[in-house]
């Protein structure tokens, strides 16, 4: 099978627009359509939201740059051909914008994550157990370098591909298996310490 | 590489099912004999199963899209806000255009040929202008390549902050660049018509056309291919018609028309070069009345 960058992108663009029901959503929304808009925010605007916050540090300034994603989104849904998955293309969006705020307005939002984090539901005393479990995996995965949590979250929490990764990430799809297997390396010390 | 390893680096997008179908099933075979990939598929699927339960609880709960997104979502944006963010581009752009260089790389181009043509004039004696009249477009091409790059353009931050289509920045870009080299050859001209060196369009024709030309061509690809290519494009081109031009002064013509004509004010290529830089600057234009809303951004090109 021919895997190569090419290849893939020429299956995509032929396979998208029918397979990928998000394509037809960013139609709808390139000749004005509002509900697929809404639409689309649903789908995707959880994900999204997780990923800018992860990247940003802080909920409410995640909440401010995804309403500029989805705003890029609007005036750049023409221009969308299909050469990647909806999904890809909306997180290259986030992260362009993601960099974008952090060059801009980052001594406007210093405050870090776990202050941010207002409209998360309460814990029940059960879980609290479990909250210990969760905090020590944030410390572990704090320690990771920048770039390899977030190739983590690409792949095992948006689910993107090798070749999506990479084209997010905008480094080679070889570079992409390298992170994460640097960062299997770190986490399986940490697991083993666990143990 | 052996098996295993090309097997290992599929493990994780095995996991996460994004791999083609002919692969998925190339991995689960190997799995099913291989105890070593085995173990190294639980070690990522424990890895897997850990991370969502930490970073989902991010999202949250997802708030409303803004009143500012669904008011743009509901009325598109018009002509008028198009015709304002190229506007407000050009405006951004008095960064580069007064500190950044652009205005000091066309300045000293246009003040350099106005010295020598004050010194040498241009009738009696065009040749000794020669290596001025090759300088000058490559000072304005250089000038414009790298200093609308990625890296320098305060515009292109813009762009990434607020979602602006490709047309518009082409347009205040042109408007901007194409601009300036005329209004400042209009002005070195003016000079040397005031101190009776030479007719008021000597010098704004003899080097408006290579200058407009080469920096609108720059322009525009600089935002495609980046400063190198742009500027490489742009130089060669320059190179091409230099050496058309050396070649028939030592009466080796190597083609049907005089290229030296360029070096005329009324020289039939100087129009022709002013005539496709204003097209440029009207295609942008027109791009710009059509595309202006819904075009790709171009940082999700």
């Amino acid at each position: 099978m021919d895997y190569s960058k090419e290849a893939v992108k020429t299956n995509w663009r032929m396979a998208n627009k029918t397979a990928d029901p998000d394509f037809a959503l960013v139609r709808a929304i390139a000749h004005g359509d509002a509900r697929a808009m809404d639409k689309l925010y649903t789908r995707h605007g959880p994900g999204l939201l997780a990923y800018l916050s992860s990247r940003l540090g802080n909920r409410q300034w995640a909440e401010e740059v995804l309403q500029e994603v989805m705003l890029a989104v609007w005036q750049g849904a023409g221009g969308f051909r299909g050469d990647s998955r909806v999904r890809t293309w909306l997180m290259i969006i986030a992260r362009n914008r993601a960099i974008n705020a952090l060059k801009r307005d980052k001594s406007l939002h210093d405050k870090p994550l776990e202050d941010g984090t207002g409209s998360i539901p309460a814990q029940s005393d059960a879980g609290l157990e479990h909250n210990a479990q969760l905090d020590e995996l944030r410390s572990a995965l704090s320690k990771l370098p920048d770039e390899q949590r977030e190739t983590l979250e690409l792949v095992f929490i948006h689910g993107l591909s090798n070749l999506e990764t990479a084209a997010v990430l905008n480094i080679p799809a070889g570079t992409v298996k390298s992170r994460l297997f640097r960062a299997k390396a770190r986490l399986r010390e940490w697991l083993e310490e666990k143990e | 590489m052996r098996m295993s390893d090309h097997i290992l680096d599929e493990l994780p997008f095995y996991i996460n099912d994004s791999l083609p179908l002919e692969l998925y099933e190339q991995v689960e075979a190997h799995l099913s004999g291989c105890q070593s990939c085995r173990n190294e598929l639980a070690e990522w699927e424990q890895i897997a199963h850990l991370i969502p339960e930490d970073i989902q609880q991010r999202s949250g709960v997802l708030p409303t899209l803004s009143p500012i997104v669904r008011n743009r979502v509901r009325a598109p944006q018009t002509f008028i806000q198009d015709l304002q963010s190229a506007l407000g581009l050009i405006w951004v752009q008095r960064v580069i255009i007064l500190p950044g260089g652009v205005l000091a790389s066309v300045a000293l181009a246009v003040a350099l040929g106005v010295i020598a043509t004050a010194r040498f004039g241009f009738q009696s004696s065009p040749l000794l202008l020669t290596p001025l009249l090759i300088l000058v477009p490559c000072i304005a091409v250089i000038a414009i390549g790298f200093i609308y790059s990625e890296e320098t353009d305060p515009a292109y931050e813009v762009l990434l902050a607020i979602p602006t289509p490709t047309a518009v920045l082409i347009f205040s870009r042109l408007t901007l660049a194409l601009g300036l080299i005329t209004g400042l050859s209009f002005l070195g001209s003016l000079l040397l018509h005031f101190i009776g060196v030479s007719q008021l369009n000597h010098l704004v024709m003899a080097w408006l056309g290579p200058m407009l030309l080469l920096s609108g061509l720059t322009t525009i690809l600089v935002l495609y291919f980046g400063p190198f290519i742009a500027t490489g494009i742009s130089l060669t081109l320059w190179t091409a018609t230099i050496v058309l031009l050396v070649t028939e002064i030592e009466e080796v013509s190597m083609v049907n028309f005089s290229v030296v004509r360029l070096l005329y004010p009324d020289g039939w290529l100087v129009f022709s070069q002013l005539i496709i830089a204003a097209a440029l600057w009207f295609l942008g234009w027109k791009l710009f009345i059509h595309d202006g809303h819904g075009s790709t951004n171009l940082d999700e090109r």
